[in-house]
């Protein structure tokens, strides 16, 4: 064996030094698996929290390196995927304050938990540092498998039928992608996406071949980003897997797919101009189905957190579009929506589910009248509600104003048809999304509640201990303070 | 030595027959059956081609769907064994 690979392989090492703090979490987990604490969910919070932060750290450690290629090309790093990999780290650890609240409520004390929500940060990180078709089959696989499992968390017969759905789908999914990565692989003799050989050889294929396996081979990604052909299974999953999962789902895994799409475009320049257009029109025709239908299947909810999970299909569709335009404006376009997206949608699922919770709030109707005994909670849910629809002064404004301005910029010098449709679209879904989201403060604020089902409601309501209460307080001003600074200020990000 | 085109041909007749199964069958472990039927036919796919590739990447890609395929199965079992609990069947009609 060539010692070069073997110094390849050490010297690429400090590129994975965050994973392996995970990658340590989850051996630990194992272990404490099978000794009887008497809290369990203690160990297994503090343990996630203590990696986790220890994660956070070195990858800001990693920021401004001079990363290469590593592992034979398997992983590169750059500070763009930091940064992706950044808000993962934040995302996890605020999905796991929603989770420490609802695990206290629910009593709720399995040690698997914690295991698979670190397995779900693993996959993510890989899957924004991966270079290789290899590498992304396997952190695909890795955040969906964690994902399964996780969905059955809840315990009850709905839980299990959504976790089904979901691996049904998945296994699926995957499959496909496997079968079209093998096609590819046969088209150039190479699974190393940085290798220039790889789009050589694409520019040459038969276009139809291409073209179908092309597109088999991104339905992975296609999947975790919950865009419109893969998109059935989210409605089942959010609304039964426990809120913080649903929560982790919703971010997570899309923002890893994301930065992996962006990682993947970014290497497209040695294709031929005619795939590169068809590469660009057909994700470009997916952005813009997936805004429309998730908008429009958003619309027709009655509950809150199916309204939330096609919301994020729309979203979705945006952060297609802004995989579509290589421009550097695109790229700062969306790591800000990217940001925006994650810290929204935490901060929407952590109201959801105070609600959820404490008054057992599912329905929009179930909210009717809270806003007199709830007014506070009711401006945060307001702010949120702005920022998911795009409206000023909220961040979510900025995010959707970046990502039309880029479009419209590229239309500009190129004149392709498809970054105006998708221009066009966006404006109107935005209009469409308004209503849908502002319906949930309207209920809040301006529907009676019923006589009888305020007795009704009374008697469920369960009593958040004051500890939590104020934990939940901390964590959703943390969330949704963000989203108006960031309105006014949003160079911090960028 | 087997030409090359007799092995894509058997991985696409595999392909297919897989994905019928998946379209048609309304039984969650049938099912899982065309999609394992889709991973073999990626597999064959993957060696077929790797004998034109001296580092021969597309073998060891293959152990990994392998591996991943048995997992996958694993917790598919888990999950369906679950709900069988609750449903007593294992058909799905999801609505």
């Amino acid at each position: 064996m060539d010692i070069s690979i073997l110094k390849n392989i050490i010297q690429s090492l400090p590129m994975v030094l965050p994973e392996a703090m995970v990658a340590a979490l989850i051996l630990l987990l194992t272990i404490a698996c099978i000794i009887p604490w008497k809290k369990p969910a203690m160990v297994g919070k503090s343990l996630s929290w203590i990696f986790g932060i220890g994660y956070i750290l070195l990858k800001i450690n990693q920021w401004n390196g001079q990363w290469d290629n590593g592992f034979l090309g398997m992983i590169s790093l750059d500070n763009y995927r930091i940064a992706g990999q950044l808000l993962l780290g934040g995302l996890y650890l605020f999905s796991l304050h929603l989770s420490a609240v609802e695990v206290q409520l629910k009593n709720e004390e399995r040690m698997e938990y914690w295991l698979l929500k670190a397995a779900i940060l693993l996959g993510g990180s890989a899957l924004v540092m991966s270079d290789n078709l290899l590498m992304i089959y396997l952190a695909v696989e890795l955040l969906s498998f964690s994902a399964y499992g996780l969905t059955a968390f809840s315990f009850n017969e709905k839980g299990n039928k959504a976790a089904l759905k979901y691996l049904l789908f998945g296994a699926i999914a995957s499959a496909l992608t496997v079968y079209g990565m093998s096609i590819l692989y046969g088209l150039t003799g190479t699974l190393s996406l940085t290798d220039g050989s790889f789009w050589m050889n694409l520019s040459t294929a038969p276009v139809s071949i291409l073209a179908f396996a092309a597109f088999l081979a991104v339905i992975g990604l296609l999947f975790k980003l919950t865009a419109v052909p893969l998109h059935p299974w989210v409605e089942d999953v959010y609304q039964n897997a426990p809120t913080p999962i649903a929560a982790l789902f919703a971010t997570l895994p899309k923002i890893a797919a994301f930065f992996c799409f962006m990682g993947i475009m970014q290497l497209l320049p040695p294709l031929s101009a005619e795939a590169k257009q068809a590469i660009i029109v057909a994700l470009g025709f997916i952005a813009l189905v997936s805004m429309t239908a998730g908008n429009l299947l958003a619309l027709g909810q009655k509950e809150v957190k199916k309204m939330l999970a096609y919301s994020s299909v729309s979203h979705a569709g945006f952060l297609i579009a802004c995989i579509i335009v290589p421009a550097k404006s695109a790229w700062d376009a969306g790591l800000f929506y990217a940001a925006i997206y994650g810290i929204m949608n935490m901060a929407a699922f952590g109201l959801v589910q105070y609600f959820e919770t404490g008054k057992k709030a599912i329905t929009y109707e179930d909210f009717n009248g809270m806003g007199k005994k709830h007014a506070l909670w009711g401006i945060g849910l307001v702010i949120v509600m702005i920022s998911l629809t795009g409206l000023p002064p909220t961040a979510g404004f900025n995010a959707k104003l970046m990502v039309f301005l880029a479009l419209w910029e590229q239309y500009e010098t190129t004149s392709t048809t498809i970054y105006l449709l998708l221009l066009v679209f966006g404006v109107l879904n935005t209009v469409i999304a308004l209503f849908y989201y502002i319906r949930l403060p309207y209920h809040f604020y301006f529907q009676e509640e019923g006589e009888e089902d305020y007795h009704f409601y009374r008697r469920r309501e369960v009593v958040i201990e004051n500890r939590l209460q104020w934990a939940y307080r901390i964590a959703l001003f943390v969330a949704i303070l963000p989203l108006i600074v960031l309105f006014f200020a949003p160079q911090i990000i960028l | 030595m087997i030409p090359i085109s007799h092995i894509l041909i058997l991985s696409a007749i595999l392909f297919a027959i897989g994905l019928m199964i998946i379209l048609m069958k309304k039984n969650a472990i049938v099912v899982l059956m065309g999609v394992e039927l889709i991973l073999n036919a990626a597999n064959l796919n993957m060696v077929a081609f790797s004998q034109y590739d001296p580092s021969l990447k597309g073998q060891m890609f293959s152990m990994f769907v392998m591996v991943i395929a048995v997992s996958e199965i694993a917790i598919a079992l888990a999950i369906v064994f679950k709900l069988y609990h609750h449903l007593r069947t294992v058909d799905i009609d999801f609505n």
